[in-house]
């Protein structure tokens, strides 16, 4: 599994793939007010990124890819 | 490169040379609906079959060729000159693509997908404008054209201070400096609502463009409530910006070209002041003091008051980013007045500057080249707009009627006012082309030639903006603006035209019978060779030259060694890979079980082995008819399956393996099998054998009664099988090309249907035998042995003579008698009789004849007219020394 849902926390790791857009909606609506750290993620499939648009979680760390880091930014900020 | 690749592309070359000419077929007769139908049906199968690779620029031409004519096949959208054009041209791409495919090996080269769009673009093109619609929809069509044509379309740039200064003046710097690599880019990148469910990430396509200076994520719709959120509906827009060049853009989105806007924006855009936007008023009298110096020219005046109140400003405050920036404009730009105008405005109002207006634009058109735009660098905003009225109201006069008395003053007048605008415009050198048209224009006492000078110099879209009437002027005259938008550069073809030399395609298509003919020659020439022995033996025997006897010999080795590889390349020439009739099977198999509720799985092997065509033809029909019994008879319904223990989907096996000379076809099943007693029985009651032979049958025989004529099993006649007419025709199908047929069959396990066929039938081998001083041919794969039996051995058995060979029973059958020639047999010096024991339906029957003489390659004439009815014959061939060879069958004759 690419993102680990913790208590209030989801961690992405790696590369999170398209199958995991779905589970991640229905966690952010089962736990609202949840918090994602990015830190450990290479890439995210655009419907992850398009969930995380929609719901705007606060971001508890930033993708350590300067790259994707630049992407995300902009996107949810 | 894989073989179906090179059949595509060998394909592709006669579909696209069918294209051209049902193409110029149409334009000598543009409303023949057959040609019009075999257009449609070429351009669509070569569009089906490139989809199998990954050619998405081909298929994309292709696909809009096949729309439009898909139009004018259903008389939506008319024929015309231009329509043929365009559709050569996609054409003529696809044909390079095709060249560069096949010399690359597989992949084709990848800048061509700018191309691919653009003709897929003028292609639908004329699906939509010359659709003989209704005019509201004709006009819609053309003022949609019309708006693509005139600026492009400015995207908005809310964003983009977010980039520090620093960084912008930097690019703004390094764009202005001229390197045209370096061209900054506006992108937007929309892919489709479904795309996630094709395996796309359009998120990280987005991050594979290069050179990004900044880049958003925005939501195409508002984001609904999480609850009714559709993760997998992608409603994603990706705007970036980016010096890489267009063609690494369309590269990297060849798949989806269509989802994606470029705009190359002026570097100007990214001139955005930002900071404190404290202290506004007290430097009202800067903007108006700037302004002023702007109007009146004075660029030294003006960049010194700006350099002053720079010195005099906070560094952090709006006004002096903003003086920074006209600082940097008046340096680099200094004919830009427009962006000069705007910033200081922004400086006044404390607003980020707009340059998504259409002015912008025009200043770009201005800057990318010299004389594209009407408006010149040293025009203003309004300065334009009056440029432009000026030129209409030019225009309206000159179109008054021409029948005035005041005519030539009134020309001398309009020639005036636009010769003084032009000259203002520092466009002087259309003026010497004003005086001519001019001076034409007096002569014939029309207006004409200056309208033709005005349009030329001033074309109309630019006016169009001023008002109602230009736009009418417009789109009475679509044409230009549809030429100019889809021009098709000249340097920029695709084609090799008439002249341009042809690189021929590889493969050849010949007619069958051509090779038929050659083979036929060929044939004849292996046959022809034979006669040298014969002459060389004659020289030896009856001229007593031994040497030239010899010689000839030598001779006939060589020509023997060539008129050998002859014939082997020929037959190479007519193979024909099993899979011509195999790649049927998984339809009729599917089709076939589902119809009768069965479950299949069909495995297919050796589909690579070849034999001669004429052989992979005659085998379909057998093969359908052996294919269709193993699903009807043989295999069970899954239920009776699961029953007897076995899976439920049965499995129908074809292996075809090549062996020496021969081809064997094994169709095999784990079907309920043959029941031998069933068969008996059956037989018995159709009366094809009798009680005692009934009796007297061997399991094994007893199956392979399915052959004899007349035979059905099924208690039902079904649309499959069960007519009786099955197994027999399969036999003589495959013995008509010297096949053999046998089934193997285990009750409850399976049935097992080998076909054993020649590989090619060109050339026969038959043996020489003699009887009563005449010589006849047995085909040699009949012949299973040549002995000499002692008469003492024969035994008569119900008045046939038998012997015994090896263990086995075998009836011995006289030529003689079986010709009805009236003679015995002759026997040599030890009282043997030469037999040549044949195998005729899998069982051996000795032939006596008088002597064997050698073996020979004959090419087998089958006999025709009178004599074709002799059924004992299987045809004639000439001999080395010009006789004629009777070439027996057996089959007919035991």
């Amino acid at each position: 599994m690419a993102i680990t849902y913790q208590k209030k926390l989801a961690l992405f790791r790696d590369t999170v793939g398209v199958e995991e857009a779905e589970g991640l909606l229905e966690w952010f609506i089962k736990n609202p007010k949840s918090r994602v750290d990015l830190a450990d993620c290479q890439h995210l499939h655009a419907a992850n990124l398009q969930v995380l648009m929609a719901v705007k979680p606060v971001i508890a760390a930033w993708p350590k890819d300067a790259n994707l880091r630049v992407w995300l930014e902009s996107a949810l900020n | 490169m894989n073989p179906l690749l090179e059949q595509f592309l060998a394909e592709a070359r006669d579909f696209l040379q069918g294209i051209a000419e049902k193409l110029m077929q149409l334009e000598n007769d543009p409303n023949s609906t057959v040609v019009m139908n075999e257009l449609f049906r070429l351009v669509h199968t070569l569009k089906g079959n490139s989809g199998l690779f990954e050619f998405p620029e081909m298929t994309r031409v292709l696909h809009a060729g096949e729309d439009l004519l898909d139009a004018v096949r259903d008389g939506r959208v008319g024929y015309s000159q231009e329509l043929t054009d365009r559709l050569l041209d996609a054409m003529d791409f696809v044909n390079l693509l095709v060249d560069e495919i096949e010399s690359n090996g597989g992949g084709n080269g990848s800048d061509h997908g700018q191309n691919a769009l653009r003709l897929a673009e003028s292609l639908r093109q004329l699906i939509g404008v010359t659709a003989i619609a209704d005019g509201g929809n004709a006009k819609a069509s053309v003022a949609e054209a019309f708006q693509s044509s005139s600026a492009p379309n400015m995207p908005e740039l809310p964003r983009l201070a977010e980039l520090p200064e620093q960084q912008r003046m930097a690019l703004y710097r390094q764009a202005l400096a001229g390197d045209t690599l370096d061209t900054l880019l506006f992108v937007e990148y929309t892919p489709e609502d479904e795309c996630f469910f094709k395996g796309e990430d359009p998120f990280h396509q987005v991050r594979q463009i290069p050179d990004i200076v900044w880049q958003s994520v925005r939501p195409r719709e508002l984001w609904t409530a999480s609850a009714e959120l559709d993760a997998y509906h992608c409603n994603l827009i990706f705007d970036t910006l980016t010096t890489a060049a267009p063609e690494e853009l369309y590269e990297l989105f060849r798949y989806t070209p269509e989802q994606l806007r470029i705009v190359p924006l002026p570097p100007i855009v990214l001139a955005l002041p930002h900071g404190d936007p404290n202290g506004g008023a007290v430097y009202g009298d800067f903007v108006t003091d700037a302004l002023r110096r702007l109007d009146s020219g004075d660029m030294a005046g003006l960049e010194s008051v700006a350099r002053t109140m720079l010195e005099l400003s906070s560094p952090d405050l709006w006004l002096a980013s903003g003086l920074r920036w006209l600082l940097l404009v008046l340096e680099l730009e200094p004919g830009n007045r427009h962006a000069q105008r705007t910033l200081i405005g922004s400086l006044a109002s404390l607003t980020l500057p707009v340059w998504t207006t259409p002015e912008t634009a025009t200043a770009v058109e201005a800057v990318a080249g010299p004389g594209s735009g009407l408006v010149g660098e040293m025009f203003s905003d309004a300065d334009a707009r009056a440029f432009a009225d000026i030129l209409q109201a030019q225009r309206e006069i000159l179109g008054l009627a021409d029948s005035d008395a005041w005519l030539s003053g009134r020309l001398n007048a309009a020639a005036a006012a636009l010769a003084a605008c032009h000259r203002r415009a520092g466009r002087i050198e259309a003026l010497p082309a004003l005086e001519a048209a001019l001076a034409e224009a007096l002569d014939n006492v029309e207006a004409a030639p200056l309208l033709a000078w005005l349009d030329a110099h001033a074309p109309l879209d630019l006016s169009a903006t001023v008002g109602p009437e230009a736009a009418e002027e417009a789109e009475a005259a679509p044409t230009p603006i549809r030429n100019a938008l889809i021009d098709v550069e000249p340097d920029n073809k695709f084609g090799r035209r008439a002249e341009d030399a042809y690189v021929g395609p590889k493969t050849l298509k010949v007619d069958q019978d051509k090779i038929d003919n050659l083979m036929g020659l060929i044939g004849e020439m292996v046959v022809a060779k034979n006669s040298l022995p014969y002459l060389a033996s004659r020289a030896e025997t009856q001229y007593g030259v031994r040497e030239l006897g010899r010689e000839i010999k030598t001779q006939y080795a060589v020509i023997n060694r060539i008129a050998e590889e002859m014939q082997d390349a020929i037959m190479q020439v007519r193979m024909m890979p099993m899979s011509f009739v195999f790649q049927r099977f998984p339809r009729l198999v599917r089709d076939t079980s589902r119809k009768l509720g069965k479950e299949v799985n069909l495995v297919l092997e050796g589909e690579n082995t070849e034999a001669d065509k004429n052989i992979v033809e005659a085998l379909a029909d057998p093969l359908i008819h052996i294919v269709r019994n193993s699903l009807d008879h043989g295999i069970e319904t899954p239920e009776v399956r699961r029953a007897a223990g076995k899976p439920p989907a049965g499995r129908l096996t074809i292996r075809a393996t090549q062996e020496a000379d021969r081809v064997h076809i094994e169709i095999s099943d784990d079907g309920k099998g043959i029941d031998p007693i069933i068969i008996k029985r059956k037989a018995y009651e159709k009366g094809i054998i009798d009680e005692v032979t009934m009796e007297r049958l061997s399991d094994q025989e007893a199956v392979n009664l399915v052959f004899a004529a007349g035979f059905s099993t099924a208690e039902v006649i079904s649309d499959l099988s069960g007519r009786g007419v099955g197994m027999d025709v399969v036999r003589s199908a495959v013995e008509k090309v010297n096949g053999t047929v046998s089934l193997e069959s285990e009750l409850g396990k399976g049935t097992l249907i080998r076909l054993s066929l020649p590989l090619s039938m060109a050339v026969t081998s038959v043996m020489i035998v003699e009887s009563d001083k005449q010589i006849f041919g047995v085909p040699m794969d009949m012949v299973v042995e040549t002995v000499r039996v002692s008469r003492s051995v024969i035994r008569t058995i119900k008045k046939r003579q038998t012997t015994v060979l090896r263990g086995r029973i075998v009836p011995l059958l006289a030529l003689n008698d079986l010709l009805a020639i009236g003679a015995e047999p002759l026997s040599n010096d030890d009282d043997e009789l030469a037999t040549l024991v044949v195998r005729v339906h899998e069982e051996h029957v000795g032939i006596v004849v008088d002597d064997f003489r050698e073996t020979v390659d004959i090419i087998l004439k089958p006999m025709a007219g009178i004599i074709g009815g002799l059924g004992g014959y299987s045809g004639s061939a000439l001999l080395g020394d010009g006789s004629v060879l009777m070439v027996l069958n057996p089959r007919e004759l035991v």
